[in-house]
């Protein structure tokens, strides 16, 4: 059946999942190990991710592995690492074209997984280290987008909030890790991450496309069947956190603009029983065009290009952030204190609450239109909660939310964390 | 209404091209597996039309920088209210853009597509501008400004324009700057609108879960009656020489930002094969299999951001190369290097191979997207060619014709380099 979703017991902490879809003229395949977040683990995942994508025993030159990929009519191979909760997968995925476009006939499935196999179980190493070439590089490289965070202005205010906000969590380190992190991990060390993901981590094997998985399930079998595996099991969890004070923290740069961050935690014992009521409630405050945020604190005060409510679900955090000229700081976070304060009094109507139900469900109705979306849709909902509830279903939860289940996630709320990026005196883009 | 059914069977892949009564053209693809729709209705107005009269009239109007973008966001308001609200009833998600040669709204929806195409044909084509609504929009476009004001990408590319070109407004700010909206008011609005939303200069597309014939019906009932407005653009004369070769400012950045521009001469749009040339030279030279690339990475000059497109439109056209370096200026003089010693060398038929099946592989992957879809129809609709040309370019070039166009266009005279460097 077209999008439905299957799981498959590989072998103990080897899950497969896999969706049935023959609309697209390529699939997708994933393979993310999962680990507890840590300062040292998200910066090896990420640092791991790029170097086994670069080269591997069969092609240890990079230069002879990238045009192998663009030879398979331009696979891609890429690694990046996702947080989640406080755990963190680390993720080597692969996409390319369908067999029945390759114009020789080429089995272009198997000779790309083939290669994903290589690169995660045959990497180029030797003597218990990566090429050091590639380890170099790779290591320059991340060190060069971890600084570079600092260009995005907006994500890099998002990321220095839950970074001020989640400071004794693992939730707050950011996903590429950090850059003194960075610098003083070794080859050995990191050969020896690598070692413990293949060891040790609960594996999940995802793909997305209309091949049959089996092929490829099985393959991964036999290479994990070549390791003497420990698992250490991890399931994700939910505490939660209470602010006793907000804590107030600033970053200064030479900008033209002021960044306001906001964070709030859900007061609840279970978050999956809340996550959609949140989900709705957040999206009223600050999702489209319709919420509080943007017709009143944008639209009809004029303070701000963007503000946005987003709602990380697992951790049952609210993140609000806006664009702001410095001096109106504090007339911003008033104006954003008070639409929250609305809710929470219930001044939102049946065309709001309808408004944002359907705009979640139309997203959610387009997950089944892209490749991407579907891999990381049911990864999530796999791992987070043991079924795969479909998009179709996970609407249902939605549109059943009451208007007092609104206003009950609002009042859960609670201020924990402001965060400014402010101009440097004196200083800004000229 | 005319129209025409244009297949391609090895793709699994059609469209329609209709012709609306007033001129303007509605290109719709079916992608009936899909979910969702994703619509634009656009018009060929965007930051390069500063300047313009209607045909009869003696002299050009010049218009305060950033008013076309100006008007896109005021065009979503009318006495009753805003399109947004009408949207939230219908669950789509809807949006706009303004760029150098157009202005797009255009909305995806799972559900209620009739309902909200209607929304879309019905607020674009009813403007309504007073002085206090134009007015309440300075703080938050100011806001923008100031957004775009703090992003290096974006300042670097235009601080490379105005390198590029002396009179080719592709070099103004498509947001403008707080001094020049401030001089934007309702009749000028009006008279922009008036000149460039004719039904003439504009277009629809549609792509996904939709049936041809009820998108043409429903075109047949939104669209207004509307006579052509003849419009002329002022000429502004742009040399083939660069202005300089060389600019560089500070920002609050980690490494060093580089931009380095190659001017193409070109009238109207890059064909179709010239960018499906341009774009595999670029591969083949600066791609991440290539020889430059890597021989850079592995010196620690350039980075995973290090990128090279044609950056083209209506009457312009540059290759761009951006990136992060420590040292911007080494960087540059090994483009220049790479493409002198291509011209001198030629190119490698075994790395023509393959790079000719990454971008048929791709070009065939980028039916996946219904909004990728849209997008391309949006390009056509600019250009006037057809969807499928890419793949028939793609399937008879030849590395002799990449040299070709290595020779003609890739010219070190007319390249510039801009820097941004870190403030301390």
């Amino acid at each position: 059946m077209e999008n439905k979703a299957q799981i498959f017991n590989i072998a103990e902490g080897i899950t497969g999942l896999y969706v049935k879809t023959d609309k697209f003229k390529s699939s997708r395949i994933s393979v993310s190990f999962v680990t507890e977040n840590s300062k040292f683990n998200s910066t090896a995942g990420a640092l791991l991710s790029k170097v086994l994508c670069r080269s591997c025993e069969e092609f240890p030159e990079t230069v002879e592995m990238k045009k192998e990929l663009q030879s398979l009519y331009g696979a891609t191979l890429s690694g990046s690492t996702m947080r989640y909760a406080d755990w963190l997968f680390v993720k080597i995925r692969l996409s390319h074209l369908s067999d029945r476009f390759a114009l020789e006939g080429e089995k272009i499935s198997e000779l790309a997984v083939r290669l994903m196999c290589s690169a995660i179980f045959r990497p180029n190493a030797k003597d218990g280290e990566f090429c050091a070439e590639d380890f170099e590089v790779e290591k320059r490289l991340l060190m060069e987008t971890v600084k570079s965070k600092i260009n995005e202005k907006r994500l890099y205010a998002i990321s220095r909030m839950l970074e001020n906000m989640c400071e004794d969590e693992p939730f707050g380190i950011p996903e590429d890790g950090y850059l003194e992190t960075a610098q003083s991990i070794t080859n050995r060390q990191l050969f020896d991450f690598r070692k413990g993901l293949l060891e040790k981590s609960p594996v999940i094997i995802t793909v997305v496309g209309g091949e049959s998985p089996n092929e490829i399930f099985n393959l991964f079998k036999e290479e994990f069947e070549k390791i003497n595996r420990d698992l250490v099991d991890i399931k994700p969890s939910f505490t939660p956190v209470s602010p006793k004070e907000i804590k107030r923290c600033e970053d200064k740069l030479p900008v033209t603009q002021g960044k306001l961050v906001m964070g709030f935690r859900a007061e609840t014992s279970s978050i999956k029983e809340n996550i959609a009521p949140l989900k709705v409630m957040t999206d009223i405050l600050g999702g489209g065009p319709y919420s509080k945020l943007f017709t009143e604190v944008r639209e009809k005060q004029s303070l701000c290009y963007y503000c946005a409510a987003r709602l990380y679900a697992a951790k049952g955090i609210v993140c609000i952030d806006s664009g702001v000229e410095f001096e109106n700081f504090e007339k911003t976070e008033n104006g954003i204190s008070e639409q929250i304060e609305a809710i929470c009094r219930g001044e939102f109507d049946d065309e709001v609450i309808n408004a944002s139900k359907m705009s979640i469900s139309d997203s959610l109705a387009s997950v089944n239109d892209s490749l991407l979306d579907m891999e990381i849709y049911y990864l999530i909902h796999w791992y987070d909660c043991d079924i795969l509830k479909s998009p179709e279903e996970w609407s249902k939860d939605i549109n059943n939310v009451t208007k007092e289940q609104i206003i009950k996630a609002a009042k859960s709320i609670k201020l924990d964390t402001v965060y400014y990026l402010k101009g440097k005196d004196g200083e800004n883009n000229d | 209404m005319i129209k025409t059914e244009i297949k391609n069977d090895r793709l699994g892949e059609k469209y329609t091209v209709a012709t609306h009564e007033s001129g303007l053209k509605i290109y719709v693809c079916e992608k009936p597996v899909f979910k969702s729709t994703y619509a634009i209705f656009g018009t060929k107005y965007g930051s390069v039309d500063n300047a313009f009269k209607i045909k009869g009239e003696k002299e050009y109007k010049e218009v305060p920088e950033g008013i076309a973008h100006y008007l896109e966001h005021k065009l979503f308001e009318s006495e009753d209210g805003d399109a947004f609200e009408r949207y939230s009833k219908t669950g789509a998600s809807a949006n706009a853009y303004t760029t150098f040669d157009k202005t797009c709204y255009l909305f995806t929806c799972s559900d209620k597509f009739e309902e909200s195409f209607e929304i879309l044909l019905d607020f674009v084509q009813h403007p309504y501008f007073t002085e206090q609504t134009v007015q309440k929009e300075q703080g938050i476009i100011g806001q923008e400004i100031s957004m775009y004001d703090d992003s290096p990408g974006w300042i670097i590319l235009f601080n490379l324009l105005k390198s590029l070109y002396h009179n080719n407004p592709v070099k103004i700010n498509i947001a403008g700057t707080h001094e020049t909206i401030a001089k934007i008011n309702a009749d000028l609005l009006y008279e922009c609108y008036n000149t460039f939303y004719n039904l003439n200069n504009m277009f629809i597309t549609v792509a996904g879960n939709v049936k041809t014939e009820r998108v043409l019906e429903l075109c047949d009932k939104f669209l207004k009656k509307s006579e052509k407005v003849e419009f002329e653009t002022k000429p502004y004369g742009e040399p083939d020489e660069i202005v300089t070769d060389y600019t560089e400012t500070k920002m609050a950045v980690a490494i060093p930002q580089f931009a380095m521009g190659f001017k193409y001469s070109v009238e109207g749009y890059v064909e179709c094969a010239r960018k499906v040339k341009t774009d595999m030279l670029l591969q083949l030279m600066f791609g991440k299999q290539s020889e430059f690339f890597n021989e850079m990475i592995k010196k620690g000059l350039i980075n995973s951001r290090f990128d090279a497109e044609l950056f083209e439109g209506r009457n312009f056209a540059s290759v761009i190369f951006m990136g992060e370096s420590k040292e911007p200026k080494l960087v540059a003089e090994k483009i220049r290097e790479t493409v002198e010693r291509y011209k001198k060398d030629g190119i490698n038929q075994k790395d023509f191979s393959t790079v000719k099946k990454l971008f048929y592989g791709r070009y065939v992957s980028s039916f996946d997207d219904v909004e990728n879809v849209g997008d391309m129809l949006c390009t056509i609709a600019c250009s006037g060619e057809g969807l499928f040309e890419e793949g028939e370019v793609i399937a008879n070039i030849t590395a002799s014709d990449l040299e070709k166009v290595l020779r003609e266009e890739f010219d070190v005279s007319k390249c510039a380099l801009s820097v941004i460097y870190p403030k301390e």
